[in-house]
C-alpha cells in the first residue's frame, strides 16, 4: 500500500475539526470564564481595599481556587471537551494543568510524585512565559535606548 | 503459496471458559457490560491505585474463568497475558498473585489475539493441558502514559478513543466436543503507512488490520461469505470506515458480518468520540459476546482480528510514526 | 451595589473650598475620551475618578497622567489625585453621598494612597 494515497484516504475519511464552531464556542467558554473573574474583580473592589489594578492578584487566586474544585470534581475536563481554547487560555487553564498533574502523580507520593510532576504540563507556560517577556523586555530596552519610543 | 505467518491448528484447541471484567462506566454505558462476569463499583477495584485496580480486574478475570472449568490456578500450566502500562506491571502483578508460570504477551490491543493463538500453540504441541491467555487495560492507568493527565482539560477531536477499563481472560484445553475451537490463524506484519497522531490511532491501524485480513483469508483459503462474523478490534468509528473502504477497494463484500468491538464498545454515547481502545477492549468484547454467541450456536465460524499500535509516549513525541499490529484468529463451533 | 460602573453617575463635582470647581469639571466634560466624573476638592486635596470610554480603557493611565499635569497647574495649591480606576470613581462616589464632611480628609489620604499601591 502507498503511504501518500493511504493518507490521502485518511484524510478524506477523517472527520475535519469544526473550526467555525470550536472558534465560537471558544468564544463563549473562555467570555464566560472572564465575566465570572470581572465578577470576582468587582467584588473584591467593591468590598475591599484593591484598586483595579491591585484586584487582579486576588482575582487570579480565586479563579484558580474555582479551576481546582472544578478539576477535583472532574468538570473541568468537559468544560474543556466543549470549550477548548476557552477553557485553556484564562488562568483557570493554567490551574487546571498544574492540578490535574498533581492529582495524578499523587500515588508516587508527595516530594517524587505531587512535587515533581506538578509543573509537568504547566512548566512550558513558565519557562516560555518567561522567556517572551524577557524578549519583548530586551526589545523595548534596545528601542528605548535608539531613542525610537520612550518608556 | 506463502506461508509466512500462518497458523493452523490440526489438533483444535478449544476455549473451555473465559472470563470477562469491566469497570463501572462500562457496566453502565457498554452493551458488552451486560456480558460480563463481574464489574465493580469502583475503578480502583477498592485499591489504592489505579494499576493496583488494573492488576486486580486481570487476576480476577483469570480466576474466573478458571473457576468455571472448575480448576484453581495450580492445574494451569501458562498463562500468558499482558497489557499497555510500561513494563506491563498490573499483568505481572496478576501473575505473582495466581502464581501459575507466566510469559508477558505484548502486541499492545492485539495482545488478546496473540496470547490466544501462542495459547493454541503450546496446545497443540502437546506440552499443556490447560492455559489461561488474556489481556486488560485500565482507563485511568493507560490514559495517563500515553496521554494527558486524567482531569487534564484538552479538547480531543472525533478520532479520539477511550481507553475501555476491562479486562478479558479464556481458558484454552486441548479438544473436547461442544466447544468452540481455535482452528487457525495469522500473524501480522507490522505496518507503518507514516501517520503521527496519537490520537487517531484507528487510522494507523486500519491497513495493518486490512493487510491481516487478506493474508489470512488468501492464507487459509476463505472468503468472507465462510464467516458469520469478522470482528476487528479496536479501530474505532474511523478506523474502521476506513478498514471498510480498504476491503472495498480490494473488492471484498463488506458487509453486515463486519463489526469493531472498539466502535461499539460504548454505544450510541457521543462523548466516547471513536469509540473504545486498550488491550481489554477487544478482549473483553470477544470473551463475552462473541464466546456466548458462539457457545449458543449463533455464529458457527468468526474471524477475530485484533489491531495494536505499537508505539509509546516518547517515541511519538521524538516524531515517529505509528508501526501497528494486527493478528487474526478464527474460532469455529460445531 | 455592584453598580460602581454604571453610567448613572454623569459628571459630578463637590467642592468645600473656595477655590473655582467649575474649571476642574470643565475640564474633564470637555474630554470627549473621558464618560463619567466625580471630583471631590477639600482642604488641600482634589481627588478626580474618571471612567473612560470603553475603547480608551487601554490608554487610561495615559490619560489620566495627562489630566493629572493639567489639573496641577489649574490648582498649583492642591495636592492632586486623577486616577481613571474604577475604584477611585466608586470610592469618591461614596464619600460625597454619605456627605460626611468630617471624614472626607482621612478618606480621601486613603483613596489617594490605594492609588499609588503597586500590584
Amino acid at each position: 500500500m502507498d503511504e501518500k494515497k493511504y493518507q490521502q484516504l485518511q484524510q478524506q475519511i477523517t472527520p475535519k475539526p469544526k473550526y467555525v464552531k470550536n472558534c465560537i464556542a471558544a468564544f463563549l467558554v473562555g467570555g464566560l470564564i472572564c465575566l465570572v473573574g470581572q465578577f470576582v474583580a468587582l467584588f473584591y473592589i467593591s468590598f475591599f481595599d484593591f484598586t483595579e489594578r491591585t484586584a487582579s492578584n486576588p482575582t487570579v487566586a480565586t479563579m484558580i481556587f474555582i479551576s481546582m474544585l472544578l478539576t477535583g470534581f472532574g468538570y473541568y475536563k468537559k468544560i474543556a471537551q466543549v470549550g477548548g481554547a476557552g477553557s485553556a487560555v484564562p488562568i483557570t487553564g493554567f490551574g487546571n494543568a498544574m492540578i490535574s498533574s498533581a492529582l495524578e502523580h499523587k500515588s508516587e507520593g508527595y516530594v517524587l510524585g505531587v512535587g515533581g510532576n506538578m509543573f509537568k504540563l504547566a512548566g512550558s507556560v513558565i519557562i516560555y512565559g518567561v522567556f517572551s517577556a524577557f524578549v519583548v523586555a530586551l526589545i523595548k530596552t534596545i528601542l528605548v535606548g535608539l531613542g525610537v519610543v520612550s518608556w | 503459496m506463502n506461508k509466512r505467518g500462518l497458523l493452523t491448528f490440526a489438533s483444535k484447541p478449544v476455549i473451555a471458559s473465559t472470563g470477562v471484567t469491566v469497570g463501572p462506566l462500562e457496566m453502565k454505558k457498554s452493551p458488552f457490560g451486560k456480558y460480563a462476569d463481574k464489574n465493580y463499583d469502583d475503578e480502583r477495584c477498592g485499591l489504592k491505585t489505579n494499576e493496583q485496580g488494573h492488576a486486580k480486574m486481570m487476576e480476577d478475570a483469570c480466576m474466573i474463568a478458571l473457576s468455571k472449568v472448575d480448576k484453581t490456578p495450580a492445574d494451569a500450566e501458562f498463562v500468558l497475558m499482558g497489557d499497555l502500562v510500561n513494563e506491563m506491571t498490573p499483568s505481572n502483578f496478576a501473575a505473582s498473585t495466581i502464581g501459575v508460570p507466566y510469559i508477558g504477551m505484548f502486541s499492545a490491543c492485539a495482545t488478546s489475539v496473540s496470547s490466544l493463538l501462542m495459547a493454541a500453540l503450546l496446545t497443540e504441541s502437546g506440552m499443556a493441558e490447560l492455559i489461561v491467555a488474556g489481556s486488560s487495560s485500565q482507563h485511568n492507568a493507560i490514559e495517563r502514559q500515553f496521554r494527558y493527565p486524567l482531569q487534564y482539560g484538552s479538547q480531543k477531536a472525533a478520532t479520539a478513543q477511550w481507553t475501555a477499563s476491562a479486562a478479558g481472560a479464556a481458558t484454552i484445553i486441548p479438544y473436547i466436543e461442544g466447544a468452540p475451537m481455535i482452528t487457525c490463524g495469522t500473524i501480522g506484519i507490522v505496518t507503518d503507512l507514516g501517520l503521527t497522531d496519537p490520537l487517531n490511532m484507528g487510522a494507523a491501524m486500519a491497513p495493518a488490520a486490512a493487510d491481516t485480513f487478506k493474508r489470512h483469508l488468501d492464507g487459509h483459503g476463505s472468503k468472507v461469505e465462510d464467516y458469520d462474523l469478522i470482528m476487528t478490534g479496536d479501530l474505532g468509528k474511523i478506523g474502521f470506515e476506513l478498514f471498510k473502504t480498504l476491503l472495498d477497494r480490494w473488492e471484498y463484500n463488506v458487509s453486515k458480518t463486519f463489526r469493531d468491538a472498539g466502535a461499539e464498545y460504548y454505544g450510541k454515547h457521543p462523548e466516547f468520540l471513536a469509540g473504545a481502545s486498550g488491550s481489554g477492549c477487544s478482549a473483553s468484547a470477544y470473551f463475552s459476546e462473541v464466546y456466548d454467541k458462539l457457545l449458543s450456536g449463533t455464529y458457527k465460524r468468526v474471524l477475530l482480528i485484533a489491531t495494536g499500535s505499537l508505539m509509546s509516549p516518547l517515541s511519538y513525541q521524538q516524531g515517529d510514526t505509528i508501526p501497528c499490529i494486527a493478528h487474526a484468529v478464527e474460532i469455529q463451533m460445531k | 451595589m455592584l453598580a460602581g460602573c454604571s453610567t448613572s453617575i454623569g459628571f459630578k463635582t463637590v467642592n468645600t473650598t473656595d477655590v473655582d470647581g467649575q474649571k476642574a469639571e470643565m475640564l474633564l466634560k470637555e474630554d470627549h475620551r473621558i464618560k463619567n466624573a466625580v471630583v471631590l476638592i477639600h482642604d488641600d486635596q482634589l481627588i478626580a475618578g474618571l471612567r473612560v470610554n470603553t475603547f480608551e480603557r487601554f490608554k487610561k493611565r495615559k490619560i489620566a497622567k495627562e489630566l493629572t499635569k493639567e489639573l496641577e497647574k489649574m490648582y498649583p495649591e492642591m495636592k492632586v489625585t486623577v486616577s481613571a480606576d474604577s475604584k477611585v470613581l466608586l470610592e469618591t462616589n461614596k464619600l460625597i453621598e454619605k456627605e460626611d464632611e468630617q471624614n472626607y480628609s482621612k478618606k480621601m489620604k486613603k483613596i489617594s494612597s490605594l492609588v499609588k499601591e503597586e500590584t
